[in-house]
């Protein structure tokens, strides 16, 4: 896969994983320009993990997780906050940005969610050691 | 070269409120001035509100995070780095023309057209007379400009508990500006045990703001669309290129951009003031009767080093510490965001802790929305996913007390000129900024007693975060105020000692910062030095 395929995949992968729905033209784009900047180039081994997910996308979650909790300053975790940043800012993602109303018993709802994430985390790292 | 009557360096707040006073007063101006400008994206912005932007407009991104995704921060933050693209125009030029070296001070300066003031919070606070007289100010003096200044840019406050440390005795104030919801549950909280923190020293209040609730001029009252970080709509929040857009006007002034001014040369009738024009580097020179410097106190001292070809002399600083709290008030949790939101100041909380006006530490307390989730996700250790889960239950909840503390000079603050021949100025301005281990234990404290009291009203700080010292913007006392008439110093009336018609009306005299914005009194006294000037 070359450069343009491989980021095109990546933000495609991201944003189904965030918002559940497909990426559109400008927002890969976007994304394909900013990831341009020095601080975001992968090296071998970062760019070995992307195609790991770009293979299984199914472990973007993990990965995600483990990235947040041990590795924030990791490139590719850099290029998920600037992906996050370019669906942010498109109105088609609004309805899953957008403010909500939440019952108090949601706090329930998300202390369960930062358990499963602390085990997502965790598992993310056992794939995180190869790479 | 014609012989002009005044010259006024710089263009931000006191260069604007020093060259308006000598045109209203009749004197032939010249103001010069780095003049940037925002020429990617004034006019953009959709007269819309955030919200409605955001839900409508495909474009968005380009003032939101920057057209070459300027608003994202890659790498370390640094001062300057939360400015949003439309602001970062402030920033142009600067790290070639004003070269700053130091791993202890990180101040924020500029070139551009209006300099720091594009980028002002608003807070308007008068100094006590106690204050003022640390400062080096006449109190009688400085409360008749407090009014002068504010009856030109408009200001809008209460008088109520935190009156005497904000506005006092100011007449024609506008109304303060609604709160949204973060503001008035903490206000709320605040009436309610009022007295318990009054006994300890804490008052809450209104800010007082240079922020329009009614219209003024061609300036209309303030709209609740919460687009304050991205630009200024209606001009409803003061900012100084206007008063220059107005002065343009006027047959008595006249503005020259594009220059940097590197010194002056003062003989018995004139100064000359030698320049450099940023697009080609080509040298300019000006002649005047008098010179009025308010290029901020780290360009004046540049300037005035120069002039004197003072390199390896040290001379003092003051800058306030500043740190900010990140807090959460619980009972706003997953509650409904507001439409009318504000970016500015909601509420002041002042520690007074023995009553006297003297050694209050100040609070100013946003709420957060139109930054962006991006900014505090990629803080958070948890996955973007569940992490913005998180947020948006929280974003209602989110309070941020920003705090200023009073700060004096000392001999650990001091900054000198080093030539440097690869740099453009051919010298670069280095600092060195500690504070004593007293010092830090008083701060330490005050973040201390702001914790509890913030407890006491239900707002509960998740973190103590100190960006280090001149990330907060305030910075004085570089040619400290003095009777004796000697180098390096200021007289009373604002003249350069040792000069004949050289002044300074930037806040370079100041030799005590207390912590209340300070912006204000740099105007009032930007005022005065100008009327001094035009006496004989």
């Amino acid at each position: 896969m070359d450069e343009n395929s491989l980021s095109s995949a990546e933000i495609s992968i991201y944003c189904k994983y965030l918002t559940g729905q497909e990426v559109d033209e400008q927002s890969r784009a976007l994304f394909q320009r900013a990831i341009q900047h020095e601080e975001t180039v992968l090296n071998g081994k970062e760019l070995r993990l992307l195609q790991f997910i770009i293979r299984n996308p199914f472990t973007i979650g993990l990965i995600d997780s483990s990235l947040g909790l041990f590795r924030p300053k990791h490139r590719l975790r850099k290029r998920m906050i600037i992906g996050f940043a370019i669906l942010e800012t498109s109105p088609l993602y609004f309805n899953y940005f957008r403010p909500r109303v939440f019952s108090r018993a949601h706090l329930l709802t998300l202390m369960a969610k930062g358990l499963q994430e602390a085990l997502q985390g965790i598992a993310g790292s056992f794939i995180l050691l190869f790479y | 070269m014609a012989l002009i009557d005044y010259i006024v360096i710089g263009s931000g707040c006191t260069g604007a409120i020093a060259a308006q006073t000598l045109v209203e007063n009749g004197a032939q101006v010249l103001m010069l001035d780095g003049g940037m400008t925002d020429n990617s994206y004034s006019g953009i912005i959709p007269d819309k509100d955030y919200l409605t932007i955001r839900q409508q407009e495909k474009n968005q991104y380009e003032y939101f995070i920057g057209k070459n995704f300027e608003g994202i921060p890659f790498g370390n933050v640094k001062t300057g780095e939360h400015l949003t693209p439309g602001r970062k125009f402030m920033l142009k030029n600067v790290p070639e023309w004003m070269p700053m070296i130091s791993d202890t001070f990180f101040p924020l300066e500029s070139l551009s057209l209006g300099g720091l003031g594009n980028g002002w919070g608003l807070g308007c606070c008068m100094f006590s007379p106690a204050e003022l007289k640390e400062a080096g100010l006449d109190a009688a003096r400085m409360n008749k400009a407090y009014q002068w200044v504010n009856d030109r840019i408009g200001v809008s406050g209460d008088n109520d508990d935190t009156g005497k440390y904000t506005s006092g005795s100011l007449s024609g104030l506008q109304p303060s500006m609604e709160m949204d919801s973060t503001g008035k549950n903490l206000y709320q909280n605040y009436q309610r045990k009022k007295s318990r923190l009054n006994q300890n020293g804490f008052y809450m209040g209104r800010p007082s703001l240079a922020l329009l609730t009614q219209n003024k001029g061609s300036r209309k009252a303030y709209q609740y669309k919460d687009l304050d970080f991205y630009c200024d709509q209606n001009k409803s929040a003061y900012r100084p290129s206007f008063t220059v857009e107005d002065l343009k006007q006027k047959s008595n002034f006249t503005y020259q951009g594009g220059l940097v001014a590197l010194r002056f040369e003062e003989t018995a009738e004139s100064v000359k003031v030698f320049c450099k024009a940023i697009g080609n580097n080509e040298p300019v020179t000006f002649e005047c009767r008098k010179l009025i410097m308010a290029t901020s106190c780290l360009s004046t001292a540049r300037i005035v080093l120069r002039s004197h070809n003072a390199y390896g002399v040290q001379l003092p600083i003051i800058s306030n510490p500043y740190s900010y709290l990140p807090s959460i008030q619980p009972y706003l949790l997953g509650r409904d965001s507001d439409q009318r939101k504000v970016g500015f100041a909601q509420l002041s909380l002042f520690y007074d802790h023995d009553q006297t006006n003297t050694e209050v530490v100040m609070s100013s307390i946003y709420s957060y929305r139109s930054l962006m989730a991006f900014h505090i996700l990629k803080e958070t250790p948890m996955s973007t996913r569940t992490g913005f889960e998180f947020l948006q239950y929280m974003m209602p909840a989110f309070t941020i007390a920003g705090l200023f503390h009073p700060e004096r000079g000392g001999s650990t603050k001091y900054l000198e000129l080093r030539k440097d021949d690869n740099l453009l100025p051919g010298d670069a301005l280095h600092i060195n900024y500690r504070l004593t281990a007293r010092e830090i234990e008083k701060v330490a404290h005050n973040e201390h007693q702001f914790t509890k009291a913030l407890r006491q009203l239900n707002c509960f700080v998740l973190k103590k975060m100190n960006p280090g010292h001149g990330s907060g913007i305030h910075y004085a006392g570089t040619l400290p105020f003095s009777d004796k008439n000697e180098q390096f110093k200021l007289l009373p009336d604002g003249k350069l000692g040792l000069s004949k018609n050289v002044y300074v009306a930037d806040g370079s005299g100041f030799t005590y910062l207390p912590a209340k914005g300070l912006t204000f009194s740099l105007m009032a006294n930007a005022h005065n030095v100008a009327l001094n000037a035009l006496m004989p």
